[in-house]
């Protein structure tokens, strides 16, 4: 044919010589010109299927090849299938031939052109041969050829159409052992792509069928469709175990193969293969009985399979060895470590010896010389590692490990290194961990990037002290700094802030103060040093040559080297280390200056702010910005689990492991759950001593009244709060007095949320009317009393503020009102401001909630630490009749005992809720809790300064009587009493287990 | 300002790398290859690239890559400018289609010239003439060469254009006014753009050191003469050769000079008013029966004087691209269907001013399986009419003075060319 076919290969010729790109499109729209001008009769008659009939079989042939050579090419070739198809409806074998390959090509699944072939493909395929006597192809040519441009075509019209025929072909006595492979192999594609359309329940005794086939091929083939098809839905062909268990005998135990399918004496491995990875979809195999299975005969056939099995297993575990042939060994390792992964996963369901054994060979192949058993071992151990109780055996092995992490192929080093990830625990992790490091010393740097990422997944995973954990992230930064992520180094810092506990965060600022004091040291060293200094630089600043400027000098070294983003973060410390330290603001002011005219925009903006802070804010406000970072959330995944997910996929064995905490992670995690559980068992409590009101207490929602009763009113009925939520409304006052944000009232119609936020004397507090019954709410209006001691600016919804009745605004399904409340204080004040939410529903029920704004005096606190010395003075100076006020609150009969724990909760009442500053040292016992703290107004007095009132608070517990007695000595009385009021209460909420 | 020029060869090899300034490193070149060179970016990228905070300006001559890098906010026309005077240079040294083996060839020249032309990052004199005053290498051949004092005091003097002492045996100047018109025509016969951009080339073979005035219909002057001749073209934009006196021109528009010696480009300019267009045409396509047909008609009429005549008149009717067959009727030239363009292209050598033809065209389209819409590009068409320019722009006058007070020739020579002339059907 070569010699028939000129024009082709001149074309085939032309195009290999072309030298650029343009010259071949040149010649290929040339020739594409010329096919179309033949393919268009002269004369314009065109036979009925739109071919050109005075094409003789050899130009039509030629052409044809030649539009398939340009669309291997690459180009689009859109025209021409008349003829492709009069190819296929030939009754030659060579023109048919051609008008498969081109059709299988060019045709693609989506095309309207695919119903025209169908029957001619239908034809070929359910009709085995029409031979004539000159034609020398094999007569179920025309099947294959159908077969194969149906698997290549893939069309959904064409499966729909064709699937059945396919089947019946697969399945019938008449195909011939060729056909039925390609039958096999058509309908796995199909299946592929529309999973529907074969019904597994249904076909699997056909499968069945064809599993008994003597053909070592078929069975080869129709295995490649089972496993496709049970990988899919393995319930299905459950009841195929038997027949692929047999198969597997026959070959495995009594070696029965045809001669042409042993390679290297090994009887066809890559149907073992396949066998074995079909009984790897069942992990249950071994114990649990097919579903189908009724009756003893079943059952007893059952245990024969599984017998068999087990003994096939050991047998392939046993017999492998290595061979002085390559192909040999390379086959029998294939089967055999597949053999291991079936093992593997049947885990501890599967008997014990077989698993010993699979581990005793690993531990074999691992230490063997030949690299790719050596892979493959370090590969199916990570994945035997996973299994519990295996652990023990495998760290036998961890030398040999060591070992393989020095091996010269880069790809064994990563398997060695999953492996030795996978193996580590809470007892070999920090040997593990050192002699990762050690190695990353001399690894290079095509696997530092991963070797950095795991160890520092298993330093944090395992680290018993997590100061452990700091220093070989640092170990890592100093060898390989380059390939510490950034993801690396905030994890550091989310664990740092997030362990209050102990001395870490003092040991962190510390070690990282003498990491960075060298001149030459990684940028990413730098970065972490910067921030942690200046989060909790202050706690260290005492230590010898590590005060506040020196800290300032340590950074400053970097300053000059560093990248934009470090000097970002070193600007917010210059900022933090400022306004710690007095003598730090000059050496600050003038880096701040140079940075205004900073080229990054980031840099710019920070200086800037920072450097013009003290002049826009009050003093206050700058000390509250500048404080610590509050921890950070905890997120279930770490962004390092993640990146390592990124790189390996799901379903690697290290990632499985990542993903499950650790021992040490398990209790750290518990250490920060207690305390919130704590707190919600607080308000729990709460919630239940607080059902009656307390008439005298301040801080109640509501003091006038029961408010659940209805006023008379002259106009309509109207709904006050209800009784029962009473008690709810109580706690989330409480809770509001000591929290930003929550919600003050709820019931169906309405909620009201609060958020609030105070400096100094001033406060903002926003609220939120949300509507959340089914219809607008009309005449909405919140009317806030006017109080004496605060200056209030309100600003709201349109309408919602207005006097009259018959204003306000109109709140429509699921939208909120907004109020906005900018309060300043000007005097001492013991009660809560009052708020009215008056509305009406559309039935015309008019609802009126007296409300109480969740503003108390400790809200205008500040922090004051003292000196125990001057903390006793002040609080003798404040002894007297109205500057003191005292209350003894008993705990509830089923509140926890009065221990350690329970007075740090009390301890944190005091500093976070009444935002008071622990004085530490000035509590002559454990069980006594003092604070100080400012009370910040915004009056004058004579000399224009702010009036401010020192408060001091005193809680004295008696753990025997169960009592707390609370002592507040302020210089104003209403002071004394509010702190008071709000301290028991806050008190009474934590006294609850 | 400019870090390095370097030239790269087809495959992204550096032939020619001259740094001037030492933040880029000859490893820039990788990451050009890898953008620019491999992706084949060029033709359809923007010629500036921007990777790792360093630009790469590019333009290409034949397969070769002449790119400027920097790392600073550098103007880029004058960077694209200096790579253009570049491979002007390059040009009138090695020959004007000068290939890689050339620039292998003239290594040393390369350098030497490269050195010459820019320090620093800053583009120096790129003026051939001066050049071949003392880089004596290629094709240019050494002139009688000055004094190495005089050659000092001469390029850094005022007129560092021109050398004193030129002798010629006959004097005569050649003016070549070359334009070429940018048209886009609507399918409905709307005119989209128009526009035609001129320049005067000049050839100069003048003794001593002679002052010329230049004049053009500038339609400012001609009202300020108060001639009542006809009236001038208004030339919106126009640049001159370094030459030109800028302030008298600012002052009255009178063009004065003293003109290097050989070829130069005396000014460019620009005209958007009042064009002749020399070529009408007016198509009609229709596309017919579901894509399997369609017709085209076409009238070129020629729009200029019958005393002239075009030349190398190439129409380009694009085709959809499934056509099989084209069957053409035309009066004269020649056409035919080229697949590779994927028109039919209309070649006429001689078209005569005034003339008129039709061309009619039939075309067969092949079905196919998944049919697209045929996008409709606009004909081309390109042409050259000697002595007509589109803009009307004419040469009134050039007057020689020198103080020997010879005779000079003039020539002149008008050709306009077929820009971006195309119509949309």
């Amino acid at each position: 044919m070569a010699s028939q076919a000129r024009g082709l290969q001149n074309f085939i010729s032309d195009l290999r010589n072309a030298k650029s790109k343009e010259e071949e499109t040149k010649r290929v729209d040339k020739e594409l010109a010329n096919i179309r001008k033949q393919f268009t009769p002269k004369g314009g008659k065109v036979a009925e299927d739109g071919s050109n009939p005075a094409l003789s079989s050899y130009q039509r042939k030629k052409y044809v090849w030649k539009l398939v050579y340009i669309h291997v090419l690459g180009y689009d070739v859109d025209f021409g299938h008349a003829e492709v198809m009069v190819l296929v409806r030939s009754n030659k074998y060579s023109e048919k031939h051609v008008g498969y390959t081109a059709l299988s090509l060019l045709l693609r699944g989506d095309d309207p052109m695919v119903n025209t072939v169908l029957s001619t493909i239908r034809k070929d395929l359910t009709t085995p041969s029409t031979s004539e006597k000159k034609n020398s192809a094999p007569p179920d040519a025309g099947q294959s050829l159908a077969l194969c441009s149906i698997a290549n075509i893939i069309g959904l019209e064409l499966i729909q159409a064709l699937h059945s025929e396919v089947q019946q072909t697969l399945v019938a006595k008449s195909s011939t052992p060729n056909v039925k492979k390609k039958a096999a192999l058509c309908l796995l594609r199909l299946v592929r792509t529309s999973p529907k359309v074969v019904a597994g329940r249904e076909f699997a005794p056909q499968v069945a069928q064809l599993l008994q086939d003597r053909h070592l091929g078929v069975l080869t083939s129709a295995m490649s469709l089972l496993y496709g098809l049970a990988s899919q839905i393995p319930d299905d062909y459950e009841s195929l175990i038997p027949y692929v268990v047999h198969i597997l005998g026959m070959l495995v135990l009594k070696k029965a193969c045809a001669r042409e399918y042993l390679y290297y004496r090994t009887p066809s491995p890559w149907l073992q293969i396949k066998l074995l990875k079909f009984l790897q979809l069942y992990p249950t195999s071994l114990v649990q009985t097919p579903k189908n299975g009724n009756g003893k005969e079943t059952a007893a056939d059952n245990a024969a399979h599984i017998t068999q099995l087990t003994s096939i297993v050991s047998k392939i575990l046993t017999e492998t060895d290595v061979s002085d042939s390559i192909n040999k060994s390379n086959a029998d390792h294939a089967v055999l470590f597949e053999a291991v992964n079936l093992i593997v996963t049947w885990g501890s369901s599967g008997p014990d010896h077989l698993r010993d054994g699979a581990m005793k060979l690993l531990g074999k192949f691992i230490s063997v010389r030949e690299p790719n058993i050596r892979y493959l071992g370090l590969l199916t151990m990570a994945k035997l590692a996973q299994l519990e109780g295996s652990a023990e055996s495998i760290k036998k092995h961890q030398a040999t490990v060591l070992v393989s992490l020095k091996d010269a192929d880069i790809s064994v080093r990563r398997r060695a290194l999953d492996l030795l990830f996978v193996m580590c625990d809470t007892d070999n992790a920090e040997r593990i961990v050192d002699e990762l490091v050690a190695h990353l010393v001399l690894a290079d740097a095509a696997i530092r990037e991963e070797m950095v990422l795991k160890i520092a997944i298993l330093a944090e995973k395992y680290a018993t002290d997590l100061r452990w954990y700091v220093d070989t992230i640092l170990k890592l930064i100093s060898i390989s700094g380059d390939h510490v992520s950034d993801a690396i180094w905030h994890r550091v810092v989310q664990i740092v802030t997030n362990h209050p506990q102990g001395d870490l965060q003092a040991y962190t600022a510390a070690t990282l103060l003498v990491a960075a004091s060298p001149r030459r040291c990684h940028e990413t060293a730098v970065r972490v040093a910067a921030y942690v200094l200046g989060e909790f630089g202050f706690l260290i600043a005492e230590r010898p040559g590590m005060s506040g400027e020196e800290q300032f000098r340590i950074l400053h070294q970097h300053w000059a080297t560093s990248e934009y983003q470090t000097r970002a973060i070193l600007t917010s410390t210059y900022a933090k280390l400022a306004n710690l330290y007095e003598e730090c603001r000059p050496l600050v002011a003038p880096v701040f200056a140079r940075c205004k005219n900073s080229v990054d925009v980031e840099i710019q903006q920070r200086a800037a702010e920072y450097a013009s802070m003290r002049e826009a804010f009050s003093p206050e406000a700058v000390e509250d910005l500048l404080r610590e970072m509050p921890p950070f959330e905890d997120n279930k995944q770490s962004a390092l689990e993640q990146r390592l997910r990124d790189k390996e996929g799901d379903d690697s064995a290290a990632v499985v492991k990542a993903a499950r905490p650790s021992a040490a992670q398990r209790e750290r995690a518990a250490q920060s759950k207690a305390a919130a559980r704590a707190v919600e068992e607080v308000q729990a409590q709460a919630k239940a001593d607080d059902v009656g009101p307390i008439e005298d207490d301040p801080v109640s929602p509501m003091s006038d009244g029961s408010p659940g009763t209805n006023r008379p009113k002259d106009r309509t009925q109207k709904v006050g709060i209800p009784r029962e939520v009473i008690p709810a409304m109580r706690k989330a006052f409480s809770n509001l007095c000591t929290s930003p944000s929550g919600v003050l009232f709820e019931n169906a119609v309405l909620q009201v949320g609060v958020k609030q936020e105070y400096v100094g004397a001033q406060g903002r507090i926003s609220v939120f009317f949300g509507n959340l019954s089914k219809k607008p709410l009309f005449h909405f209006r919140a009317i806030v009393e006017d109080v004496e001691h605060l200056k209030v600016q309100k600003q709201g919804t349109q309408g919602l503020l207005d006097e009259d009745e018959n204003g306000g605004c109109t709140v429509a399904v699921r939208t909120q009102a907004k109020l906005l409340l900018l309060v300043e204080v000007t005097a001492p004040f013991d009660d809560a401001p009052a708020m009215r939410v008056v509305f009406e529903t559309e039935e015309g029920e008019l609802h009126e909630y007296p409300l109480r704004l969740p503003v108390v005096a400790t809200c205008f606190m500040e922090p004051v630490t003292l000196e125990p010395a001057a903390f006793m003075q002040r609080w003798k100076s404040l002894e007297g009749q109205d500057r003191e006020c005292q209350e003894v609150v008993k705990a509830p009969a089923n509140a926890p005992t009065i221990d350690e724990e329970y007075m740090t909760r009390i301890s944190r009442i005091v500093t976070e809720g009444l935002k008071f500053g622990r004085c530490q040292g000035c509590d002559p016992t454990p069980w006594t809790v003092s604070g100080a703290a400012t009370f910040r107004t915004g009056a004058k007095d004579m000399n224009g300064n702010n009036i401010n009132v020192g408060c001091l608070v005193r809680v004295e517990a008696n753990p025997q009587a169960g009592a707390f007695r609370v002592t507040t000595r302020t210089l104003h009385p209403l002071c004394s009493k509010a702190v008071k009021n709000v301290a028991l209460v806050s008190i009474k909420l934590s006294s609850s287990p | 300002m400019i870090s390095m020029i370097m030239v790269l060869n087809q495959k992204g090899d550096i032939m020619i790398s001259r740094q001037y300034r030492d933040d880029v490193g000859r490893a820039a070149a990788d990451s050009f290859r890898l953008q620019v060179v491999a992706a084949k970016e060029t033709g359809t990228e923007a010629p500036v690239k921007r990777i790792e905070n360093c630009s790469f300006l590019y333009t290409r001559h034949l397969n070769m890559y002449f790119v400027a890098l920097s790392r600073s906010n550098v103007n880029p026309a004058l960077v694209f400018e200096y790579l253009f005077q570049l491979i002007r240079i390059l040009k009138a040294y090695l020959g004007e289609d000068f290939d890689e083996n050339a620039m292998r060839n003239n290594m040393t020249l390369i350098y030497e010239l490269m050195d010459e032309t820019m320090d620093f990052g800053y583009p120096q004199n790129c003026s051939v003439d001066v050049l071949r005053l003392y880089i004596n290498l290629g094709n240019v051949r050494p002139q009688d060469e000055p004094e190495p004092s005089q050659l000092t005091s001469q390029i850094t003097g005022a007129i560092d254009w021109r050398r004193e002492g030129i002798r010629h045996k006959k004097n005569e100047v050649y003016i070549d006014v070359l334009e070429s018109v940018n048209l886009l025509l609507s399918s409905n016969g709307n005119v989209l753009r128009n526009e035609v951009t001129g320049g005067v080339q000049m050839n100069a073979k003048l003794t001593g050191m002679p002052e010329c005035k230049f004049g053009l219909n500038d339609k400012l002057v001609i009202d300020k003469e108060k001639e009542d001749r006809k009236p001038g073209v208004e030339i919106d934009d126009c640049t001159f050769h370094r030459c030109v006196r800028l302030g008298k021109f600012e002052a009255d528009r009178t063009i004065t000079f003293i003109p290097p010696d050989g070829e130069f480009e005396l000014m460019r300019y620009r005209v958007t008013d009042n064009i002749n267009l020399p070529f009408r045409i007016i198509p009609a396509v229709q596309e017919e029966q579901g894509m399997t047909k369609v017709s085209i008609n076409l009238k070129v009429i020629a729009n200029f004087s019958d005393q002239l005549y075009a030349t190398h008149v190439v129409l380009k009717v694009p085709v959809p691209k499934n056509t099989a067959k084209a069957k053409i009727k035309h009066s004269f030239g020649r056409a035919k269907y080229e697949p590779e363009q994927q028109a039919i292209v209309w070649r006429v050598k001689r078209f005569a001013g005034k003339a008129e033809c039709h061309i009619n065209a039939e075309v067969d389209l092949m079905p196919t399986v998944r049919p697209k819409p045929w996008s409709r590009p606009p004909i081309n068409v390109e042409f050259q009419v000697p002595m007509f320019t589109a803009s009307g722009v004419h040469v009134r006058f050039l007057r020689v003075y020198d103080k020997s007070g010879y005779h000079t020739n003039r020539w002149v020579r008008y050709i306009t060319k077929a820009g971006n002339y195309q119509i949309r059907i």
